[in-house]
């Protein structure tokens, strides 16, 4: 397991020995023939308040990792701990809070938002479930509040997502993530999509309000440029393993792996 | 002197109401010698993949309108070509790949099939049509071409996808590959692969390459020049180290500064002051 950077924080979540397998369907009864092992006896830590980068290329199982942490996936093995709880085991009911301290944001911001609904409906929603007893005017005054806080206006409150650009509709995904007051934050790609201006306004958001609101992230990428910017740790993923743990840093000075280094050397250089 | 093998001047594209347009694309002029490989590198809404689809009049019109200026390939007026001469010039003369190589290939033909179809209508004198799509399969790095002919769009992955498009546009030996943001979809690892492999064609085939990128990390070992545009304005345009080295434009400056550096940590990255630019 890799060391934490700065030993007085305390892990908020650790994942020990997960691994998530999929089988392979086959025959004409459609049993089980193989399997692929997306994530393959995988362990870390994130502390509270930090970040930690999860790269590696398409099919490296780093988004399967951020899709069991929110029990989008159920693992095979293995277990996930926030705080001292081992959700990975809750029952539906008991893990409903934890829907509320652990949030994602999705890669693409075309198709992670519903375009029937308006702006507020769309960041409101979360709010309707988590906090029923807050009222319609209530629920507005939040939204808007969210809005400004990721750099968007009130009178978009009522508009569709078709109106507004890939950058502006991953501030969206930001402020309906945000709705609920989480503590931690699965970034699966969230800049991945977008022209390398708009990157740049997306992860300053994103530290901006790390920052102001101490939040934790796990931030999911395959470019190692933007996740050793953003990251106190980084963790290098390869076919379901992690290949390699260590601070941005020394991951950048003194790769120890050759996938690493894979990587590393395809980063478009200036 | 020689004609250039292309010569954009003043051209003007509109879209939206006639008295209040969008003027995607403002009164640019630009060249390419034959051979030559040019950049043009903006952002989203610049007007660079409206440009590049105008070059064979690939626009939708209405909604856009081309307003001014002359498009001049090998001495003749792209914009003056009847529907059937621009057939002739499309693909045969300009050849494109595109962003999302998934939706650029037909899902229901196998990838053998449709670079077939490609060489009988732009190279009716080949003979063996086979041979021809093994060897451009194998230009550009897919191993035992022969076995893939007869694999589906689905059965490849995005990198491979894209190599499929590369060897159909390359099948009918274009004078120009227009490459719109050919590896934006793709893994920064596959990305590398795609870019090894348009300079390796850059070195060995007398093709002009124009590269649509919003990422300025992407031209610096591959274009000879660079022509940056900001709302449908080319605002600077050279060769491509001086324009790396010494932007002379403000807007030229902030996109080569908000590309992310290794090893260069900084409190926060730089993001483009759009206000400060005009």
């Amino acid at each position: 397991m890799p060391e934490s950077i700065d030993p007085s924080s305390k892990p908020l979540l650790r994942v020990e020995e997960l691994k998530v397998y999929f089988p392979i369907l086959g025959g004409i009864f459609r049993h089980k023939v193989g399997e692929v092992k997306a994530v393959d006896d995988v362990s870390f830590t994130v502390n509270k308040g930090e970040t930690v980068g999860l790269v590696g290329e398409s099919g490296s199982g780093k988004s399967t990792i951020g899709r069991a942490i929110i029990r989008l996936t159920e693992p095979t093995a293995g277990t996930i701990y926030y705080g001292d709880t081992a959700i990975s085991n809750l029952q539906a009911a008991a893990f409903r809070p934890y829907r509320k301290k652990i949030q994602i944001i999705f890669q693409d911001p075309y198709n992670s938002l519903n375009p029937r609904l308006s702006i507020f409906e769309i960041i409101g929603e979360a709010l309707e479930i988590h906090y029923p007893a807050m009222s319609r005017a209530d629920r507005r005054e939040r939204v808007t509040e969210l809005l400004d806080k990721v750099g968007l206006k009130r009178d978009h409150l009522d508009r569709h997502p078709h109106e507004f650009s890939g950058g502006q509709r991953q501030r969206i995904g930001i402020a309906r993530a945000l709705a609920v007051n989480p503590e931690f934050i699965v970034c699966d790609e969230p800049v991945s999509a977008l022209d390398v201006s708009v990157q740049a306004q997306i992860v300053n958001l994103l530290q901006d309000l790390q920052e102001e609101l101490g939040l934790t992230y796990l931030f999911i990428a395959h470019d190692l440029a933007v996740v050793e910017h953003i990251s106190d740790f980084v963790l290098v993923m390869n076919n379901g393993k992690i290949v390699e743990a260590a601070s941005a840093e020394a991951i950048y000075e003194n790769p120890q792996h050759d996938y690493t280094r894979k990587l590393l050397s395809a980063v478009p250089k200036l | 002197m020689s004609t250039p093998l292309l010569r954009v001047e003043n051209l003007g594209i509109h879209f939206g109401p006639l008295n209040d347009p969008v003027k995607a694309v403002d009164g640019i002029s630009f060249g390419m010698e034959a051979g030559e490989t040019l950049a043009v590198v903006g952002e989203s809404g610049s007007g660079k993949s409206v440009t590049a689809l105008a070059l064979t009049r690939l626009l939708a019109s209405p909604p856009a309108r081309i307003v001014s200026g002359r498009i001049e390939f090998e001495g003749s007026d792209t914009l003056l070509l009847s529907e059937s001469e621009l057939q002739a010039l499309r693909g045969k003369q300009i050849a494109y790949i595109f962003q999302e190589p998934g939706s650029s290939l037909n899902p229901v033909f196998t990838i053998g099939y449709q670079i077939r179809e490609a060489i009988e209508l732009h190279r009716p004198e080949v003979d063996d049509v086979t041979a021809e799509i093994i060897r451009a399969l194998d230009t550009v790095g897919i191993r035992e071409p022969a076995k893939r002919l007869d694999d589906y769009p689905h059965q490849l992955s995005g990198g491979m996808q894209q190599r499929v498009m590369i060897a159909m546009a390359l099948a009918c030996q274009p004078r120009l590959l227009v490459a719109d943001e050919p590896t934006t979809a793709l893994d920064v690892t596959i990305q590398k692969q795609i870019m090894d492999l348009l300079k390796e064609l850059k070195r060995t085939s007398n093709m002009a390459i124009m590269l649509i990128t919003h990422n300025f990390g992407l031209v610096s070992d591959f274009a000879d020049r660079v022509a940056v545009m900001f709302r449908g304005r080319i605002v600077e345009t050279g060769p491509t180290a001086e324009i790396l080295r010494n932007p002379q434009h403000a807007y030229t400056r902030a996109l080569i500064d908000c590309v992310p550096k290794l090893g260069q940590k900084q409190h926060r990255l730089k993001v483009i002051d759009y206000a400060g630019i005009d």
